[in-house]
């Protein structure tokens, strides 16, 4: 009872920023016909296409690599959008947010609620996905999704942040952002294999951070085989992540409010 | 709870990032803070050595001419700007007035925007249906409340943002100007509204020019100039003080 009384102030907050990006993501849609439900087609579109286009191992069957192909490119998405949206927040955001009872970390809280929102929908997707295509993959890695989430989410923020704060104190590192991270996408295992890497693939899935995420997020939805290994290295990248995030805005959170 | 705002010696500086001929940017004007112009950046002295202490009750007034700091004051104050030295300590939930239609989405119905700002500000689930039909009442809007915003006229949309106020909660009230609507049929309500705002706040800071504005809302007047404060005290003694300064200026 003490414990619901502790946690519930929490997922009362959770539930309405959850409302609140439902709102703020319909608006996006506004007009259409699918509403909303565009997020998940334009994934499985956009997925059904890589998986047509790229697939090249034949260690793999259409179904599998379609499943190996939408659990990147969700993961992908969300990280993406921890990136892209988050080079000028506190310059463009941060009246509106003072506006409305948000504090500088409140904001990034919001945008990340917004992030998790659509990763959440696309999500369901995948779960869906899986239940019809391929029902065994569905299995007790499925509890690891609770770790899982627990990486995910503080180095989403931290990134965010970081990506914020060197964009303010560099501007013209935001394009090289936004072009880096569209040079990322291809450089990371969303719809080619690891196992059938090539040199150059040696090297991307070895230092290519993303690649311990996408191996961790399949590894969750049974899709590949438990690895601690990837769950050790992407929590040690995280763990850097957010330990820098954390210092930088501790240091800067005063200074970029005042840069004009 | 009381609400109170204690600031301490505070300095505050904006900073621009240089561009080609910034360093022309020290050069004194007759309006604005001093700027500094440094190796990266150029340093606007927005505010120095301000010390200022408010508790419920407090209704204070800002007067200065342009660039002399109020709003910089109003923003310090609401935490969208930080000290660079100084201390600053605010108890109770602060409430700024000064970009009221921030966060407005185009693309969503008046409903759906009041729905969103109900949410943001805290509004319990289970009220939300009756706040949003009291904002459309007080908007006037009628059908126009579930139209999307991009098929308001600027006057519409006013309406909507200023009857909005309807939702605001806080212990301490940051105005920037009294807001009047251009429309006359609907500056009663918003008068009303911000008037019950103010009466319901612990603490009210307001920016204005208007002698009228300030003596009818506050009690204590704050004049700053370049950054600085150059008089504190009641009203009417220090809006004399001002208007003569400001006549030996002209």
């Amino acid at each position: 009872m003490n414990l619901w009384h502790q946690i519930r102030p929490f997922l009362s907050k959770f539930v309405r920023f959850m409302h609140i990006s439902y709102l703020e993501a319909k608006s996006n849609y506004q007009g259409t016909r699918l509403g909303l439900l565009w997020l998940p087609v334009s994934t499985l579109l956009f997925t059904g296409m890589l998986a047509l286009v790229f697939r090249h191992s034949d260690a793999m069957t259409i179904t599998e690599f379609f499943l190996y192909v939408l659990s990147g490119y969700i993961l992908w998405q969300f990280i993406q959008a921890s990136i892209i949206t988050s080079t000028d927040i506190v310059q463009r955001q941060l009246e509106f947010a003072i506006h409305n009872n948000l504090t500088l970390a409140g904001l990034f809280g919001k945008l990340l609620m917004d992030r998790l929102f659509e990763y959440g929908i696309n999500l369901a997707l995948l779960v869906a996905v899986i239940v019809l295509l391929s029902p065994g993959n569905v299995d007790l890695n499925l509890a690891l999704f609770i770790p899982f989430v627990a990486i995910i989410v503080p180095t989403s923020l931290a990134v965010s942040y970081l990506v914020n704060a060197v964009t303010i104190f560099f501007p013209d590192l935001s394009t090289l952002v936004k072009t880096g991270t569209r040079f990322m996408f291809f450089a990371s295992p969303v719809f080619w294999v690891a196992t059938d890497r090539t040199d150059i693939r040696t090297l991307l899935v070895q230092y290519n951070p993303v690649s311990y995420y996408m191996d961790i997020t399949r590894q969750v939805f049974g899709i590949l085989p438990l690895q601690p290994a990837s769950w050790i290295s992407s929590a040690l990248v995280s763990l850097g992540l957010c330990v820098a995030g954390y210092i930088t805005f501790v240091y800067s959170q005063n200074f970029v409010r005042n840069i004009k | 709870m009381s609400a109170s705002i204690e600031i301490e010696n505070a300095s505050v500086s904006y900073f621009m990032r240089k561009v080609g001929t910034s360093d022309k940017a020290s050069e004194k004007g007759s309006v604005g803070a001093q700027i500094v112009v440094g190796k990266r950046y150029l340093e606007i002295a927005a505010l120095r050595n301000i010390s200022l202490s408010l508790k419920t009750g407090d209704r204070v007034g800002l007067i200065g001419i342009n660039g002399s700091g109020k709003s910089t004051l109003l923003k310090v104050c609401a935490g969208a700007l930080a000290i660079q030295s100084g201390s600053i300590e605010i108890k109770g939930m602060v409430s700024p007035q000064f970009a009221l239609g921030s966060g407005i989405k185009p693309n969503l119905s008046g409903r759906r925007n009041t729905e969103l700002k109900c949410l943001y500000m805290g509004t319990p689930q289970s009220k939300i249906a009756a706040a949003t039909e009291e904002v459309k009442e007080l908007s006037g809007l009628g059908g126009y409340f579930e139209l999307p915003i991009r098929s308001y006229s600027a006057g519409m949309r006013s309406r909507l943002v200023m009857s909005l106020m309807r939702l605001v909660r806080g212990d301490i009230l940051i105005m920037d100007e009294w807001i009047s609507a251009a429309d006359a049929s609907v500056n009663k309500t918003v008068s009303k509204l911000q008037s019950d705002l103010i009466e319901s706040s612990s603490i009210l800071i307001m920016a204005s020019h208007s002698q009228r504005i300030l003596e009818d809302w506050t009690t204590t007047l704050l004049w700053l100039d370049r950054g600085e404060i150059k008089a504190m005290g009641p009203v009417a003694d220090v809006y004399a003080d001002y208007k003569k300064w400001m006549n030996t200026k002209a």
